[in-house]
């Protein structure tokens, strides 16, 4: 499936919008920003999962969110193992397609433990057939990203690639001025690091 | 919904940390986004200075920035437009145009031949420029159009909260300038169209030769055209 243009653009511009909100909102605000744009991304590329990686400050990669189980046991075989479509587009800063990871000599751990891994709804074990891995990218650096899967084999378009990266791009952004919001302490009262509980 | 995981997120956000280039660099990544989403071969972003000068901001490649600096320079071209008038201007081939005649010849010769500008507001005033440009003709349709005016709004969302913070940086000065002076200066627009009937840019141009010239900031020039013309005389190019 072909991504509709008109569709993509209108969904970047309206999760940015508000892309200022942060300063009023805090860390409940960015949260649910960052889960609006896992859900427009799966949308609007007809994916059947999105999750998204990120490094933390000791550069271990962590997930952050994923809309589904499989994405969710997607994104955990990888970090687990260390190997997968996302540690490569994180190690070499570029994007990474997979059309059939069962075929995919390199990552065959991360199948044997994305299958593996138990389903909460079906209880069976999860399905991911093709992968698609985007870094999100600020001041040059890769610092982390967004992958997308169907739960089938499937060949990736040109206009799914540009519109993963896109929505990395708008990640980007949102990390960016909440983390500027935070270290400038911002208009809102920050007692703590606000995420700590 | 997915679910957010509140501690890797602010590990992640710790790592990013900030720096005082993080509005430019966030405006950067927009710029080039807009080159990945529609498929253009470059864009820019320019925003007026204290002496209604468009000043380049932004710009994905060489050519989006040759094509910012040489507006910048002669006061012509369809980000200048843009820009007085309020509304999208474009162009199908450059090199066939007659409206910009001297800046046409620098801009083809680094490579861009079609370009399409929309206004960038802030609190609705119209403060800059964004633009995307083509190195081969292109008929712009209407729904490029539209989703280049819909982007507008990502930069302007981030221009929104670059103000907000409270880092003074020369964009921030040039923003906050417009906001101040804008509906001032229009003013001087009107009344130098109305008494030298020229159009809109050549007015504008006018106001904004004069502050060069004169080493002033064009707010100053505008109150004074609009004081009752017994101040400096207003010139004409």
């Amino acid at each position: 499936m072909a991504v509709d243009d008109t569709a993509l653009a209108s969904s970047l511009v309206a999760l940015l919008v508000g892309a200022d909100v942060p300063f009023a909102t805090g860390a409940e605000g960015v949260r649910a920003r960052l889960a609006d744009v896992l859900s427009a991304a799966a949308d609007v590329l007809g994916v059947d999962g999105v999750g998204l990686m990120m490094l933390g400050d000791d550069d271990e990669l962590r997930v952050v969110g994923a809309t589904d189980d499989a994405a969710a046991a997607l994104e955990t075989a990888q970090r687990r193992s260390q190997v997968g479509p996302g540690i490569d587009c994180v190690r070499f800063g570029r994007t990474v397609t997979v059309d059939d990871l069962s075929r995919a000599a390199e990552y065959a751990v991360v199948w044997q433990r994305v299958r593996d891994a138990p389903g909460r709804s079906s209880g069976s074990g999860a399905e991911v057939g093709a992968v698609i891995s985007a870094p999100v990218r600020i001041r040059g650096d890769t610092v982390g990203t967004l992958n997308a899967l169907h739960h089938a084999p499937w060949r990736w378009h040109a206009s799914q690639v540009r519109a993963i990266e896109a929505y990395a791009a708008v990640i980007a952004i949102l990390l960016r001025l909440e983390a500027r919001s935070l270290s400038d302490g911002g208009p809102r009262a920050q007692p703590g690091p606000p995420e700590e509980r | 919904m997915p679910n957010i995981d509140p501690q890797n997120l602010a590990a992640s956000l710790r790592r990013i940390g900030a720096t005082d280039d993080d509005f430019t660099g966030a405006i950067d990544r927009a710029v080039e986004t807009c080159v990945e989403l529609f498929g253009v071969d470059g864009s820019g972003l320019m925003i007026a200075d204290e002496q209604n000068t468009l000043h380049y901001v932004a710009s994905s490649d060489g050519p989006s920035r040759a094509l910012e600096e040489v507006q910048s320079e002669t006061g012509q071209g369809p980000c200048v437009d843009t820009f007085v008038h309020g509304a999208p201007v474009l162009t199908i081939d450059l090199a066939r145009e007659t409206r910009w005649p001297a800046s046409r010849d620098a801009i083809v010769a680094h490579g861009v031949r079609s370009v399409l500008g929309v206004p960038v507001h802030l609190g609705g005033i119209v403060v800059g420029s964004l633009d995307a440009y083509r190195a081969h003709p292109h008929e712009w349709d209407e729904s490029e159009k539209e989703a280049l005016v819909s982007y507008s709004t990502v930069v302007e969302a981030i221009l929104r909260a670059a103000l907000a913070g409270h880092h003074a940086t020369r964009l921030t000065g040039q923003l906050q300038y417009a906001l101040d002076n804008r509906v001032l200066i229009e003013r001087a627009v009107g009344f130098v169209m109305g008494r030298t009937g020229t159009d809109a840019v050549t007015a504008f141009n006018t106001l904004r030769s004069t502050a060069r010239t004169q080493r002033r900031k064009v707010a100053d020039v505008a109150r004074e055209v609009l004081g009752g013309g017994n101040g400096q005389p207003v010139r004409r190019d």
